[in-house]
């Protein structure tokens, strides 16, 4: 007697291809579903970021669920990009209209032995919207920058730092998302739509 | 006591020496480079912090112009600087398996020698690449305020400038 494997059986065929094609259909629509324009990063909670902000208060990145939060990692002296990437972020914020309550800026300094609460507050204060500044003992900004994946070091010369220039994405249930570099951030439509997108799923 | 005269003295000296050199730079301002134009200038001030000046230069010569340096009455220093990108991979990028995208890398902050603008070509001192770097600026420069700048080429050549100042946002 011929033996039959399970896949012979056409009823079995028929839903073993059933099931792949659906699959094959979800994967392709979920795929195709969205776009970002910044760079998609793993979706996973947000490494912590327990700090110290302008105003010389405790920071913990849970008090921000609830909204969207772009989080920069720079410092003060950074003349060139760093207030160029901030500003970059204000007609994001114009183009989210109603949504922009629902959406900060957190600017981490690289330079806690400078930026000191009160001089983050003074530069904080000149962009808008205003992002939360934070700072903090030297050895908990190495270890912030580390599990964020920002790569920085002291430049030569000693005046200034190198430093990754991205911003992170969390959406409103403190996970990672999306990561910007200035590139991405030029088309604030975009980086809007993408903000919109975290807040919905 | 008797010491605080001599001493006096030779610091004015030294102060009338350093005048006169300035004067002489004065003069080079006399035979300006007429080739090179200068356009869309304006400097980012923020409170208390570097300032950074941002230009485009037109070099509408025949010969290249290079521009090796920049003063300023309202800067402690002013120089030429570049940001620029520094390809180092990073292994700890989070990034989502399969992103085609690079871990990001750092960005830094040189100063540079020499920017040269080729013949009949422009070169853009902008957001994120040249810029002028204004350390210690004066508490003049801030939003609304003019800072006026001289641009020193090889050659003695010098072209002087206006940079209107604008807040972090660049308006
Ligand atoms: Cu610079």
């Amino acid at each position: 007697m011929m033996r039959r494997g399970w896949w012979r059986s056409p009823l079995r065929a028929v839903a073993v291809c059933a099931v792949l094609g659906c699959g094959l259909l979800a994967y392709a629509h979920l795929g195709a579903r969205y776009g970002y324009i910044g760079t998609p990063l793993k979706v996973r909670l947000a490494p912590r970021l327990q700090l110290t902000d302008d105003r010389g208060k405790p920071f913990d990145l849970s008090a921000l669920r609830g909204r969207a939060a772009l989080v920069y990692f720079g410092y003060t002296h950074c003349p060139d990009i760093c207030p160029t990437t901030l500003a970059a972020l204000a007609p994001v914020f114009q183009a989210l209209g109603p949504d922009r309550g629902n959406a900060v800026i957190v600017f981490v300094t690289l330079d806690p032995e400078r930026d000191t609460p009160a001089l983050l507050h003074a530069y904080v204060s000149a962009f808008e919207p205003m992002p939360i500044g934070l700072t903090g003992p030297a050895a908990a900004i190495g270890a912030a920058a580390k599990d964020w994946g920002v790569s920085w070091r002291p430049a030569e010369g000693g005046a200034y730092i190198d430093h990754a220039s991205v911003i992170t994405l969390v959406d409103p249930q403190g996970r990672w998302r999306v990561r910007y570099g200035l590139s991405q951030v030029a088309d604030p439509a975009a980086v809007a739509r993408d903000i919109r997108h975290v807040m919905k799923s | 006591m008797n010491l605080a005269g001599p001493r006096r003295l030779r610091c004015l000296l030294k102060g009338a020496v350093v005048a006169s050199g300035l004067a002489t730079a004065g003069v080079a301002h006399a035979a300006p480079l007429t080739d090179v134009g200068v356009s869309d200038g304006w400097m980012r001030a923020l409170p208390g912090l570097p300032a950074a000046g941002y230009l485009t230069l037109h070099n509408a010569g025949s010969s290249p112009a290079t521009l090796i340096g920049a003063t300023s009455a309202s800067c402690g220093s002013l120089s030429l600087h570049r940001t620029s990108r520094l390809h180092v991979m990073s292994h700890r990028s989070g990034l989502a398996p399969g992103s085609m995208a690079a871990a990001p890398g750092m960005t830094t902050m040189q100063p540079v020698a020499a920017i040269e603008i080729k013949p009949a070509s422009s070169v853009r001192l902008m957001p994120g690449g040249y810029h002028l770097m204004c350390d210690q600026p004066a508490a003049r420069v801030m939003p609304g305020a003019t800072v006026p700048v001289t641009l020193h080429f090889s050659g003695g050549g010098s072209v002087d400038t206006m940079l209107p100042v604008r807040g972090p946002r660049g308006s």
